[in-house]
């Protein structure tokens, strides 16, 4: 060792940092690096090297694809422990998330931003739009949707839609949509932590493939949710669709938090108490419209 | 106080070990366990700061996770020295990727001043003063710089993880020393 070694060796003997782990950290990636051996186990297509010359036996090549296949369930079995931790880590956010009263979302797309106060004990979900609309689903007991049109100034009442979630539980989607495609073996989950404006973060990230609402020419979508570690519930995430280059397609972001309590109605968003209502739902089924003519018969 | 200084890890009779790792994951959880904290000791001293070091030291091991089937060394040393090279990688690819380094740097590292026991020349040496002029080097060299004298490895060792040959290693890190020295003498406004 040369001198200048021996003296830059004091030099940095005589200082000090903290790099003692953290056991919760230590902990968690070792179950995560498990997770991932796990799936890396089995989407296993390799073969063995030394059974590469035997590969043009047919017998051989079963033997070494039934011998991948008993290894891949062996250690599938072992792990499955480490394989539920993130899942069970996402069902501790849903059921933090349920014991709020409220829970407060604001989505961004590109110029499109969208708030939703979600009144998780009476089901219901407020809506409103930077263009002013506002949308109520009452899944509760009024059972109905209301729909403020700020061009019309009409506020319409109408049956809750067939078609699509909108009841308070939407604000899962995203948990559900991670959990439900882990289920199937369809998402890898990463975690890490992060901090930002000096609080610390839990990160998720989940590379699924693309469900019924992505972008059409979307080949995975990647979901991102930061949650807090110490109350386990989620603040921040996400979604982002690529094309088949890893091109982002589309991304969409949000923020959520829990105020003590959120609109009693469309009136407190905004809406005039003067406007005019239109109300579908008392419509008769069958209106003169509706019913079918004949057609001419040229007689 | 502690010294930040460890020696290189003397391990034996792991080798079984590390070829068990490729199939079974309570060999990979062993090894896990013990390289565990010498890699996030590496990417704290690489990258400075708590909270990034265990990013990157989880995105190790996770690599090391998927990619350990594929990994051709038999013995402990090969896995060493195949986990640092991991390692360097990333945390080198990190900071080039980040521009935010120099805030975070700032920030990780001033509460962390020396207690002034360093010796003579550099009796006001301090963390963020030697992080500072170490920022100043390439990042190649930083890790020659943290494996040398952080990980206490020799020069065969930095040599497979940075492939280079061990004399070369040598001649860098003379160089690199020498530079180290201009920058903290600038830093610490001496006369070279």
């Amino acid at each position: 060792m040369s001198e200048n070694e021996r003296e830059f060796r004091r030099l940095v003997n005589g200082l000090t940092i903290d790099a003692k782990p953290d056991p919760a950290h230590r902990q968690r990636l070792g179950q995560q690096m498990l997770q991932a051996f796990e799936l890396a186990a089995s989407s296993a297509s390799w073969t063995p090297r030394w059974a590469a010359p035997l590969g043009k036996l047919s017998i051989a090549k079963l033997a070494v694809a039934a011998a991948v296949v008993v290894g891949a369930a062996a250690v599938l079995y072992q792990l499955r422990g480490p394989a539920d931790v993130v899942a069970a880590d996402l069902v501790k956010t849903r059921q933090a998330m349920q014991k709020m009263g409220w829970v407060h979302v604001v989505t961004t797309r590109g110029q499109e931003v969208e708030t939703r106060w979600h009144n998780l004990a009476a089901n219901r979900v407020f809506l409103t739009t930077a263009q002013g609309a506002v949308i109520c689903w009452d899944n509760g007991s009024a059972q109905q949707q209301l729909v403020y049109n700020p061009r019309a100034k009409t506020l319409t009442v109408d049956s809750l839609p067939r078609r699509g979630f909108s009841g308070s539980g939407s604000v899962f989607t995203v948990l559900n949509s991670i959990l439900a495609q882990r289920q199937q073996n369809a998402a890898t989950v990463e975690t890490y932590s992060d901090a930002s404006q000096g609080r610390k973060l839990r990160v998720f990230k989940a590379e699924m493939k693309p469900t019924g609402d992505a972008e059409p020419a979307a080949t995975r979508v990647v979901e991102t949710i930061m949650v807090d570690p110490e109350t386990g519930l989620l603040l921040a995430g996400s979604t982002d669709h690529l094309g088949s280059g890893g091109e982002v397609l589309a991304r969409e972001t949000f923020e959520v938090d829990y105020p003590r309590t959120g609109p009693a109605g469309v009136y407190d968003l905004g809406v005039p108490a003067a406007t005019r209502i239109i109300d579908r739902t008392q419509q008769p089924i069958g209106t003169p419209t509706d019913i079918p003519t004949p057609a001419p018969t040229g007689e | 106080m502690v010294g930040i200084m460890t020696k290189p890890l003397e391990r034996t009779g792991y080798d079984d070990l590390v070829v068990q790792a490729k199939s079974q994951a309570a060999a990979l959880g062993r090894l896990y366990e013990l390289y565990y904290e010498p890699i996030l000791r590496f990417c704290i001293h690489r990258l400075f700061n708590r909270a990034l070091a265990e990013d990157v030291t989880s995105s190790i091991f996770l690599t090391v996770a998927r990619t350990i089937r594929r990994f051709d060394g038999r013995t402990e040393r090969d896995f060493r020295a195949w986990i640092y090279t991991i390692a360097a990688n990333q945390a080198n690819a990190h900071i080039r990727k980040s521009t935010r380094r120099r805030r975070l740097l700032q920030a990780a590292v001033a509460p962390q001043a020396a207690d002034g026991s360093a010796p003579a020349p550099w009796r006001s040496l301090d963390w963020p003063t030697l992080y500072e002029a170490i920022r100043g080097l390439k990042p190649e060299h930083q890790t020659i710089l943290t494996l040398r004298f952080f990980e206490g490895m020799d020069y065969d060792e930095i040599a497979a993880i940075v492939n280079a040959r061990p004399g070369t290693i040598r001649v860098t890190l003379h160089r690199v020393l020498r530079r180290l020295q201009r920058l903290l003498q600038e830093d610490l406004g001496g006369d070279e």
